[in-house]
Order: structure tokens, then sequence, then C-alpha cells
């Protein structure tokens, strides 16, 4: 049941984005929700279902892109797997970890799909590129890092099959 | 272990494969797509009017003396449209004359745009019309304000336009001022196209306008693409490359028409 929700939160945020963040968007760039949902549920649950909902939201985000279907897959997922791997480690209450956590993880993954873009041909400049989307990106998503991490603890205490909300 | 090499293997190559985006949909995407069009639709209508309304109460006293300034406009341009008449016809009764035949016969199909690319690496726009109302692959779009791109792909109700700036786009062009024959690629990156001269002496400047050209196999001829922006001649001038801005607003354009 929680899983069909992060499913659902990520097509309804993918919606979103091809919509109204397309339509208020600064500098003709848009916030990456679906990344901020993949490294907040990475921090908050773990490794395994950091990097499943990165690779499903990255999934789902290509094929609404329509070009490299998997490079966000790819690039989302190791960017789950990352928050869940450092979420043991660093993950408190302190307010500042959320929006932190959102703008290193977006830098890293925005980066790796360059990268990846790149790899296939792409041909985007690396360097401008930084400066002009990687950079820019991880500042928009860092606004909707708390909305995010309270809607996905709110989401947290959806019970799972034969278990309680607390279990993953 | 074995799984996972063979996924990352999978994942790799489908990459591959998608590297150039997909003219052609399954049936089941094109019904995927048809279903979410009326959603689409419902969030981009609601957020249109609520920035319209917002638009229009930050702009009033603004729109007040713009509306004095167009009423003068309309004025000039209603004796600069009926000169225009007399050409057009005086133009289709040589036309005739010569036996040539009236292009873009058809009339345009007028669409929206529901949604976008959620991605900020490459761009598109799905507009609210499809093969039932007429749009094929291939068709150009544009906007008043100048050419948009071209169809991509189609499903009954909705058809994704490859926009000019995106880096799979080229189509040929002239300079307005010089008819010099120019190659307009998109860049892919934000509201930029690139500008390629076709012949060896090149007559360009700062400004200049650039119109589509009957040798564009994508464009009617004569249709506005942009103003060159910036010129770069290269190491000893031999290899120029100029920068053009689209006069079509590809970020904020809300209707476009297809021609057919």
């Amino acid at each position: 049941m929680k899983r069909l929700a992060i499913v659902a939160a990520i097509i309804a945020v993918v919606i979103l984005q091809s919509t109204i963040c397309s339509i208020v968007c600064w500098k003709g760039l848009k916030p990456d929700l679906v990344t901020v949902i993949v490294i907040l549920t990475g921090l908050m649950n773990g490794l395994v279902p950091g990097c499943a909902a990165g690779f499903v939201g990255g999934f789902i985000m290509d094929y609404f892109t329509g070009r490299l279907l998997g490079a966000g897959a790819l690039s989302k997922m190791a960017v789950g797997a990352l928050g869940g791997w450092i979420g043991p480690k660093i993950f408190g209450d302190h307010l500042l970890v959320p929006p932190t956590a959102v703008l290193v993880g977006t830098w890293v993954e925005q980066t790796i799909y360059l990268l990846l873009a790149n790899a296939f041909g792409r041909g985007l400049p690396v360097v401008g590129s930084l400066w002009t989307v990687v950079l820019p990106v991880g500042l928009i998503n860092v606004i909707f890092a708390l909305p995010v991490h309270y809607m996905l603890l709110a989401l947290a205490r959806i019970p799972s099959e034969g278990g309680t909300g607390e279990d993953g | 272990m074995l799984v996972s090499i063979i996924a990352a293997f999978m994942v790799i190559g489908l990459i591959y494969v998608t590297a150039e985006g997909r003219p052609d949909l399954a049936y089941i995407e094109g019904k995927v797509r048809d279903g979410l069009a009326p959603i689409y639709g419902a969030v981009s209508g609601v957020t249109g009017f609520f920035r319209h309304w917002v638009n229009t109460i930050r702009n009033y006293s603004r729109l007040e003396q713009e509306n004095a300034e167009l009423l003068q406009e309309i004025e000039l341009m209603k004796r600069k449209l009926a000169a225009l008449q007399y050409m057009e016809e005086e133009n289709a009764r040589l036309r005739e004359e010569l036996g040539f035949y009236q292009s873009n016969s058809e009339p345009p199909v007028a669409a929206e745009i529901i949604a976008r690319s959620p991605s900020n690496w490459f761009d598109k726009i799905i507009i609210n019309r499809g093969t039932a109302h007429g749009v094929e692959p291939g068709a150009p779009v544009v906007a008043p304000a100048g050419v948009v791109g071209r169809i991509y792909n189609v499903t009954e109700r909705t058809a994704e336009v490859m926009l000019i700036v995106d880096d799979r786009s080229a189509f040929g062009a002239k300079v307005l001022r010089s008819g010099a024959p120019v190659l307009i690629e998109g860049t892919g990156q934000g509201n930029r196209l690139r500008l390629k001269p076709l012949i060896k002496e090149m007559d360009i400047e700062i400004g200049d306008e650039i119109v589509t050209s009957s040798m564009s196999a994508v464009f009617p001829d004569g249709l506005p693409v942009g103003k060159v922006v910036d010129i770069d001649r290269g190491e000893y001038g031999l290899m120029l490359t100029a920068e053009v801005v689209p006069h079509a607003d590809l970020a904020r354009v809300e209707r476009v028409y297809i021609l057919r």
C-alpha cells in the first residue's frame, strides 16, 4: 500500500512537472520533484527502498521525457542508494538535514544524468550545463525539500501489507 | 549477481536504443497518452486561468496605457491590411496567369499546449490535437510570432512537437536582408539556435532577421524564425557560426497552429 502510494506520488509529481511547473518556472528551469522524493525516501527508509524508488521514479520520468529511457532510472537509483547508504550515518531530526541532502543529492543526480546523456551521444556542454542547469536545479529543489519530507512522513504512517505503518 | 549484470545490460541497451527519441509509439502508449490528455488539459487550464488573472492584476495600469496605444496601432494596421489584401488579390491573379497553384490551401489546425517535458534537459511540448483532427507526423507547427517546431509523433487526440531548439532539429532558412541560405540547428540548450552558412561568401550582421526558405523540407517559405544576436567568425574567419534567438517564446507559448 505504502509502495503504491509512493509510485502514485511520483506519477502525480511528474504530471505536475509537465504542467504547472513548466509554466511557473525560473529561467526556464523547473524543480525535479522526483529526485527530491527519491533522495528523501533513501534517507528515511534505507538503501534498498532508496534504490527501488530511484529506479521506478527515474524510469517514469524518462518515459514522460521520451528520450534516453533508463538514464534517469540509473542516475536516480544511484542517488537513492547514496541517500539510503548515508541516511543511517547522518539522519537525525535536525531541520537542515533534508534540504542539505536534497541540495547535494540533486547536484550528484543531475551530474550523473548529464554524463550519461553525453556518453550516449547527446553532446551537451558539460561545464556550461553545470552552471546553467545542475547548480540552479539543486537550489530550486531545496525549496521543496521540507514539504516533500513531511509528505513522505505522512505516507510512512500508511500501513504496509501485513504490517504497521512503521515498517518498510 | 548474474541477474544484476543482465539488468544493467538491458538498461544500457534501452538507453542506447531510445537516445534519439521514439517517433513511433506503441498502441498502448498512445492510449495512455490520450487517457492522460484530459488530466493534462485540466491542470494546465487551471494554471493558465490563475496565471492570467495574476498577470492582469499585476499589469493593470500598464495594460490601460497599452490598450490606448494598441487602438491607434489597429487603425494603422487596418490601412496596411487593406493594402495587403489588394496585393494578395493581385498576387493570386498573377499566380493564376503564370499557372502556379496556391500552397497551404487547407486551413491550419489550432492547438493548445497541454504539457511539456518534465525534464530540464530535453524540452518538448504535447498539444491537444491528434490524428482525429488531421494532424500528421512532420507537419510544421507555428505560433503568431514565428516557427515553433514540427510534429514528432501523434496519437488519436494528442501530438508531440519537436521544438526548433531541440538538438535533433535542423532546417533550411535564409537571411531576410541578403537572401543568403543558412542551416538552422537546435542547440538543445535554452532558447537559442545555431546558424551555419550554406555558401562561402556570407552576408550576415547582428540583428538580421532569419526566415524559413523554400529549400526547407520542413517549413513553407517566408515564416519568421528569429534574430541574429551573436556572430562567431572563427579562426581566420573561415568557420562562421551565429547565434539566433527564436521569435516565438518557446518557454511560454500556449497556443500553436499546425500547418497542413
